[in-house]
């Protein structure tokens, strides 16, 4: 059975890991864009990273037949100078048209600051504008759930269409709000900051897998690359049919992206 | 496919949660054993011993009340991040 690994930093990740991934079954990998573990200095800093997303990892990715997508956009971490996100968030319309450009992402909140806040809502107009879609982080931890709600109100008071949204990091106390609005949630599965795969289940089983995905949310961090088709084992140690199993890691996937045109498994 | 019940879930996860109990109480000991000063004097330890009262209440909702004990409440935005990027898994003013 294949799978979509829909958010995965592969920047960080060997190109040993693609071939563990194809071998188990990855058909397509999506790569929000992320904070490196330091602050840029740059706006070119930046504009270097989006050529490496949109360049150099499709091509990574080819060699093991993975597909490679990419979202772009300035992580909440790096928001907190405004004059400088604005003038990364200028360079973003440039590389909007490329091949493998999904839409803006990872965009949302870490410590929920007004400046944060602000460069969230930019960059949600700024897809809206050119009609791309958003994959948006939750904080981390105690931060998840407030910075979850404001994720909501701004996303409500911009229009943006919630069928075009993915909020990711979602967790038990987050889940819900988040696929009642109508949203797409991505869940993360990460050994101790996210969302144990055991855990995952649980949220499928409890809420059902619809509009739901999993990630391996893979960066530099402890992470697996692997976690998506050891969520798929632990469904089907658990009972579950390869039709209940595919929603969550695979047909979603292909349901929410193919709301891009780029977007293809032909 | 049928779905496990409550007697194979346990046949199937019961020693792998036995063991994270187990090291839950050694990490306490370790830390009793490393200072005399009260496990509640730390924040995060603070909470976590609330979050363990919490887990023998029973209820078929622990995660989301342990979640919602060990999340930040209040609603008010950060004047500034700029020194304070970081996340601690508790929250620093004792709410909750």
């Amino acid at each position: 059975m294949g799978f979509i690994d829909p958010h995965i930093h592969m920047v960080s990740r060997t190109t040993e890991d693609y071939e563990k991934m194809a071998i188990a079954g990855c058909l397509a990998v999506s790569e929000p864009a992320f904070w490196a573990g330091y602050d840029r200095r740059t706006p070119e800093g930046f504009y270097d990273y989006f050529r490496h997303l949109t360049e150099f990892e499709p091509r990574r990715g080819k060699q093991f037949g993975i597909r490679h997508y990419s979202w772009l956009g300035l992580n909440p971490k790096e928001a907190e100078d405004l004059e400088f996100s604005e003038e990364v968030i200028a360079l973003l319309p440039e590389f909007l048209g490329r091949s493998n450009v999904l839409g803006i992402g990872e965009i949302g909140l870490n410590k929920i600051s007004r400046n944060e806040l602000r460069v969230f809502q930019l960059q949600v107009e700024l897809a809206i504008e050119y009609q791309q879609l958003i994959m948006v982080h939750t904080p981390h931890l105690e931060d998840k759930l407030k910075g979850t709600r404001w994720i909501l109100d701004v996303l409500r008071e911009s229009n943006a269409p919630p069928e075009r949204t993915l909020i990711d990091h979602v967790e038990e106390h987050t889940a819900p709000m988040v696929l009642d609005r109508g949203f797409w949630a991505g869940i993360t599965l990460y050994p101790f900051s996210k969302c144990s795969i055991p855990r995952a289940v649980d949220l499928v089983e409890s809420h059902g897998s619809d509009r739901l995905m999993v990630n391996s949310g893979g960066d530099w961090g402890q992470s697996d690359p692997l976690s998506v088709p050891r969520f798929m084992l632990e469904m089907r140690l658990r009972g579950h049919d390869p039709k209940a199993i595919e929603g969550p890691t695979l047909s979603h996937a292909i349901q929410f992206f193919a709301q891009s045109r780029k977007f293809s498994m032909d | 496919m049928k779905r496990l019940s409550a007697s194979e879930l346990i046949q199937k996860d019961f020693i792998e949660n036995r063991s994270r109990l187990i090291d839950l109480a050694a990490f306490l000991d370790r830390i009793d054993r490393a200072s005399h000063v009260s496990l509640e004097s730390d924040f995060r330890m603070g909470s976590l011993q609330k979050a363990i009262v919490e887990l023998i209440q029973g209820g078929s909702d622990r995660v989301e009340r342990i979640q919602n004990l060990l999340s930040d409440q209040s609603i008010l935005l950060l004047e500034s991040a700029e020194k304070n990027q970081g996340a601690f898994g508790a929250v620093q003013n004792g709410c909750c």
